[in-house]
């Protein structure tokens, strides 16, 4: 690949041999921000999706003598309606181990007048508003926990991820430009002598801007293709790790096609800002010299 | 071509080091500009190729006022002047061919259409073997012709020259002023600063003169027509 450089400012500029490595960290740390937030994000969303689709059922104690026979009609109730997948009430043993961290093993749990639970799994196009209705009118005392505030909570962080994710690329990309900006004006100080020659022989503003414009161009895309390496090297290991046979955990925060676009925008961008943050500076110090 | 009227120059809040200049450079004429040393010759040249703008008076060149004329305007007058700095003002990290036609990529010409002219130039005044080779290498009378060569390259309307023959040998001097002479022939009008008054002397009859007198004041004097024998 051919790097663009300028054929009149010289290669060696003040800043040419640091500032694609300035420019490769934070191509780098942008990208994994992006990498981070993306899979944060879509760990959160895949937890609030499989909340949604859960609802627990609450039989309380009080509601009759006969309690299984209530739950053993509500379980039918839910299990004829259309919007329920499965449903089915929870041993004592699961209540009692729901209750462990709380109350311990005690073998009081069994003497508590402890509500019936009833997991309740819908389908995705499940109308949660229309069971609600039908178990009020059934069974009255009888509730549905929907989760919301687990949901919300779930929202929250997906929210706060994805204003911290953006926050931070927005803080490297201002970092990286306000290097730029620096090496631009100290390049720009440094050939004042060939400036003025240029502008001497008859070289419009433009022109001048245009050669630092190809010079900083060239140092951006050097930087991207440092800055590329550990990009790849890390999409390797989330790849690897979130393959075949990922953890649990891991298999949450897998990324899909979307967001590996989204992690190659500081890559795909970095040049281009690199070349226009030299261009606008030129130009703007230029026009303050006229 | 050139018109000046009570001209003053003044850098920042300076006294003026040209004061109520005026003079006229017809198309196609030779001038040699004289004074002596700080009385504002080189202060004149750096007027003319728009180094720095008249504090005062009226300037015209090419037809246009240039107190009128927008920043932006001023690169096109610039190209129409070919200039020769007494300090040759080479750049270091180009070769002998990419100093010369540096004039012609600012222009935007492509490289391809360039290439002939600049190789013949450098031909003519002797360079052509080294036309790959950095300023540094080059004697003080080589780079002297390659700062003569990138002035002229352009075909420019308006050459200026300041002690172009100031630091080579009388038979080089001779040579390279043949080159801008020629250049004068073929209608561009010629402005030479100069301390060489042998210079002056040998070529009086042909070039008219500028004198730059103490005070920044300056007298235009027409060439001495040899009397009839």
């Amino acid at each position: 690949m051919i790097i663009p450089h300028s054929k009149i400012l010289p290669r060696n500029m003040l800043g040419s041999r640091l500032l694609p490595l300035v420019i490769a960290v934070n191509v780098y740390l942008a990208s994994l921000a992006i990498l981070g937030g993306l899979a944060l994000i879509g760990a959160t969303g895949q937890w609030a999706t499989e909340i949604e689709q859960l609802v627990t059922v609450q039989v309380p104690p009080e509601s009759g003598v006969s309690g299984d026979a209530v739950v053993k009609s509500v379980l039918g109730v839910l299990r004829d309606h259309p919007g329920v997948a499965q449903a089915r009430a929870l041993e004592l043993s699961e209540m009692e181990a729901l209750l462990a961290p709380w109350l311990g093993q005690s073998a009081a749990i069994k003497e508590l007048p402890l509500p019936q639970l009833i997991d309740v799994e819908l389908r995705p196009d499940g109308d949660l508003d229309s069971l609600r209705k039908r178990l009020d009118a059934e069974f009255p005392g009888v509730e549905i926990d929907d989760h919301r505030q687990w949901r919300e909570q779930m929202q929250s962080i997906a929210t706060s991820a994805r204003l911290i994710c953006w926050s931070l690329v927005a803080m490297i990309s201002l970092a990286a430009i306000a290097v730029i900006i620096f090496a631009t004006r100290a390049s720009l100080e440094n050939q004042n002598e060939l400036v003025a020659l240029m502008h001497l022989i008859g070289a419009h503003n433009s022109f001048v801007a245009g050669e630092f414009q190809k010079h900083f161009l060239g140092i951006g895309v050097i930087g991207v293709l440092i800055g590329l390496v550990p990009v790849v090297l890390t999409i390797g290991a989330i790849l690897y790790l979130t393959g075949d046979d990922p953890a649990p955990w891991m298999g949450r925060m897998a990324l899909g096609p979307v967001d590996y676009i989204l992690a190659a925008l500081p890559p795909l961008t970095a040049a281009l800002i690199t070349m226009l943050t030299a261009r606008l500076t030129v130009l703007r110090a230029l026009a303050v010299l006229d | 071509m050139i018109r000046v009227k009570n001209v003053g120059l003044q850098y920042a809040d300076g006294p003026e080091v040209l004061s109520n200049i005026s003079f006229t450079l017809a198309a196609g004429s030779f001038h040699f500009l004289t004074g002596r040393c700080g009385a504002g010759k080189s202060s004149l040249l750096r007027m003319l190729y728009l180094g720095h703008r008249p504090s005062r008076g009226y300037m015209e060149m090419f037809g246009k006022d240039i107190s009128q004329l927008d920043a932006s305007e001023l690169p096109e007058i610039r190209r129409r002047v070919g200039v020769v700095f007494q300090d040759f003002r080479l750049v270091s990290h180009l070769t002998v061919f990419e100093n010369v036609a540096l004039p012609l990529a600012i222009e935007g010409r492509a490289a391809q259409d360039y290439t002939r002219d600049v190789e013949e130039l450098l031909n003519w005044v002797g360079l052509g073997d080294k036309l790959n080779h950095y300023p540094e290498l080059l004697s003080g009378g080589e780079q002297q012709q390659v700062a003569i060569a990138r002035a002229v390259i352009a075909s420019p309307q308006l050459l200026l020259a300041d002690e172009p023959t100031g630091s080579v040998d009388a038979e080089i001097g001779e040579r390279l002023l043949g080159l801008l002479m020629e250049l004068n022939r073929q209608g561009a009008t010629l402005l030479i600063a100069t301390h060489d008054m042998g210079l002056l002397e040998r070529h009086r009859h042909h070039a008219g003169e500028l004198q730059l007198e103490d005070g920044g004041r300056l007298r235009q004097l027409p060439p001495i027509r040899a009397k009839a024998s």
